[in-house]
């Protein structure tokens, strides 16, 4: 998902109340029909309220719990897929993964989407425009 | 009108369906894959890497990318999808190792980290063509580290 916010913080932990940054449309360069705002997340099949795999949303220090990668090395999974080393997205309908676009259309990607195409899909801002994703 | 009948009608009729099987397989569908495990090894001091993954890359369409964890003895196991292995021919390979402490002070004895480079299909240089032969025990040296 895109993180349109994060805390503010000192030495990286203490809390000061303040947004440390904030991302609009405006940071979207690659255009909202080619960039992901919001998809399916991994969580692995006996991992659901558990956290880092599925953590709550409200906590924005602790963003491994909700928030998700894709791209070269992160693909998308299955519940029954063992996590990697970065929590990727994923489903539990088979072979594919529902996202929202930052234009608010859905799509279902399949799963065994280019992890090159995933990446270009996750970054708002590098430059690489894809076409019809589904 | 003309009728086929006999030997020749049988022959015919053998390749009607062989055209229709070819079509229902399709294109690709009998690529290979081969059971790929092997190590992530760090030329500098010829320790292995423990922990992160690896995804091979197919350079031939269509692309198959397939993912498997490094151990903390190095060894990893690919899968694509359900399958196990991947597709034989040339691959990207990536290295993925994230370091994150967002809490500081917890320090873990990760050993060596692969720079960044190889964590992109696009930037990696690692390469491994998958061949029946090869596609066990592979051993993917680092050269260089992160910074």
């Amino acid at each position: 998902m895109i993180i349109t916010a994060s805390p503010d913080l000192v030495d990286g932990v203490q809390l000061t109340g303040r947004w440390g940054h904030k991302v609009g449309y405006a940071h979207i360069s690659d255009g909202s029909s080619n960039t992901f705002l919001a998809g399916e997340t991994h969580i692995p099949r006996d991992k659901f309220n558990t956290t880092p795999f599925n953590g709550p949303i409200f906590n924005g220090l602790e963003l491994y719990g909700h928030s998700r990668v894709g791209g070269s090395g992160i693909p998308i999974l299955t519940q029954d897929d063992e996590p990697g080393a970065v929590l990727g997205f994923g489903s539990v309908h088979p072979g594919t993964c529902n996202f929202v676009n930052a234009d608010g259309s859905t799509h279902s990607i399949r799963a065994d989407i280019d992890t090159i195409v995933l990446a270009n899909l996750c970054n708002r801002c590098d430059g690489e425009v894809i076409g019809a994703i589904d | 009108m003309r009728s086929i009948s006999g030997p020749s009608a049988v022959r015919l009729s053998g390749l009607f369906v062989t055209l229709i099987l070819l079509a229902v397989v399709g294109c690709g569908s009998d690529r290979p894959y081969y059971r790929v495990n092997g190590k992530v090894q760090f030329n500098k001091d010829d320790s292995f890497a423990r922990f992160g993954s690896v995804e091979f890359r197919s350079e031939s369409e269509p692309i198959v990318t397939a993912r498997g964890n490094i151990q903390k003895d190095g060894s990893f196991t690919l899968k694509s999808g359900r399958y196990s292995g991947t597709v034989g021919g040339w691959h990207t390979v990536v290295v993925l190792q994230p370091v994150a402490n967002p809490h500081r002070g917890i320090i873990h004895d990760h050993g060596l980290e692969a720079a960044k480079k190889y964590g992109d299909h696009r930037t990696t240089d690692l390469r491994v063509e998958v061949t029946e032969e090869s596609a066990s025990d592979l051993l993917l040296l680092i050269d260089e580290l992160a910074k």
